[in-house]
């Protein structure tokens, strides 16, 4: 048996079968590396209202609708509490609305799922349940056999004794560099 | 061809058959006692390291990854940090829900010089929130995020751990928290 073109069979074979996971872990870890600038899980929709100053703070929940109901977002309505500071803060589907009355001034934030982002970055986190773990787990494994096999598929002078030596050596050495000089 | 579709077969049902093990396991979990998060906390020395489950309304979901969320007990002052854990993630949607999650219950004793570094942290004016001890932490994400509204009051909170810590006999302040194995959604 031929070992060097057993390798390059399977690792033609596995390296077709992990292109999906590899382009969605990609992707989202761009995306995840740059959560300082932006939220890649969701976008923020914010919206303002301005409404006559008022004393209550006992609003029921038909007046806190009608509250909302002003809003061209048109959010609605989960539960309700008042805070410490005289606040009403009211959860909406998927995002609050702190109204203060002494002001007159009512904001709100929705969260909205990133389309797409919100799903990768869930399955690069692995967040998805049980299941998803060991299915990454098996991908993250042909990802390493694909990895390691493609070191060992070529001779000569373009082989791992050779260029590929070097290549794969400046690739181990980077990493190295950043966890001995920043996390050490 | 032959040798690699093998050899993902054999792979995939391994994996899956362990899983499966797990999943049995898990449903064989004892069912608890659910405490709300007032009861929870006042009985949260002699609770630390076991099981319990707690019920309450979801007050701040994590905007990054939603890897832990806090759950209100009868007041604002009175919640409970909940790490997501095997529960894998919490999600905005949940916000303003009540929820009823079982974990296992946690403490961080912040002492004295814990409270020192905070306290300097927050006079710099940055987030002085070890371990999550004072609520959800988003001020250094909300130029990107949102949530400018839910910011914690760090120096009010500090204030409020400093009398806690100069009545308390052990020398330290305990913050529970609860790292979640199983979340029931109610509404």
């Amino acid at each position: 048996m031929n070992i060097r073109k057993t390798l390059r069979s399977l690792h033609r074979d596995f390296g077709y079968f992990v292109v999906g996971i590899t382009f969605i872990y990609t992707v989202s870890g761009i995306a995840l590396n740059h959560r300082q600038d932006w939220n890649p899980h969701y976008f923020l929709i914010s919206e303002e209202l301005t409404i006559p100053f008022s004393d209550r703070t006992d609003l029921n929940k038909d007046e806190i609708q009608s509250l909302l109901d002003q809003f061209e977002f048109s959010p609605v309505y989960k539960k309700h509490f008042v805070t410490k500071s005289g606040n009403i803060k009211i959860f909406v589907e998927e995002g609050t609305v702190i109204y203060n009355p002494q002001k007159g001034l009512a904001e709100l934030e929705i969260l909205k799922k990133r389309p797409f982002f919100f799903q990768i970055n869930k399955i690069h986190l692995a967040q998805t349940g049980n299941l998803w773990i060991w299915i990454s787990d098996a991908m993250a494994v042909f990802l390493l056999f694909v990895a390691i096999s493609g070191l060992f598929l070529l001779k000569g002078k373009n082989g791992i004794k050779g260029r590929g030596l070097w290549l794969t050596s400046f690739g181990v050495v980077i990493p190295l560099a950043i966890i001995l000089f920043y996390l050490s | 061809m032959k040798k690699s579709l093998i050899l993902i077969f054999c792979l995939s049902v391994l994996l899956s058959c362990s899983n499966q093990n797990k999943q049995k396991k898990e449903e064989k979990s004892a069912e608890l006692v659910v405490l709300t998060v007032d009861e929870l906390l006042a009985q949260g020395k002699d609770l630390v390291g076991k099981e319990v489950t707690v019920k309450g309304t979801v007050t701040h979901v994590c905007k990054e990854s939603g890897a832990r969320c806090f759950v209100m007990g009868s007041t604002e002052d009175i919640s409970i940090r909940i790490e997501a854990g095997k529960i894998g993630s919490f999600s905005q949607e949940q916000l303003g829900s009540d929820i009823q999650v079982s974990g296992i219950l946690q403490e961080v004793k912040l002492e004295e010089e814990d409270l020192v570094e905070m306290e300097k942290a927050a006079a710099a004016g940055e987030s002085a929130n070890i371990g999550h001890a004072l609520g959800h932490d988003g001020p250094k994400l909300h130029d990107v995020d949102g949530g400018k509204h839910d910011s914690v009051n760090q120096e009010k909170k500090l204030e409020e751990m400093n009398r806690q810590l100069a009545e308390s006999t052990e020398g330290y302040v305990p913050v529970y928290y609860l790292e979640g194995l199983k979340l029931v959604e109610k509404k």
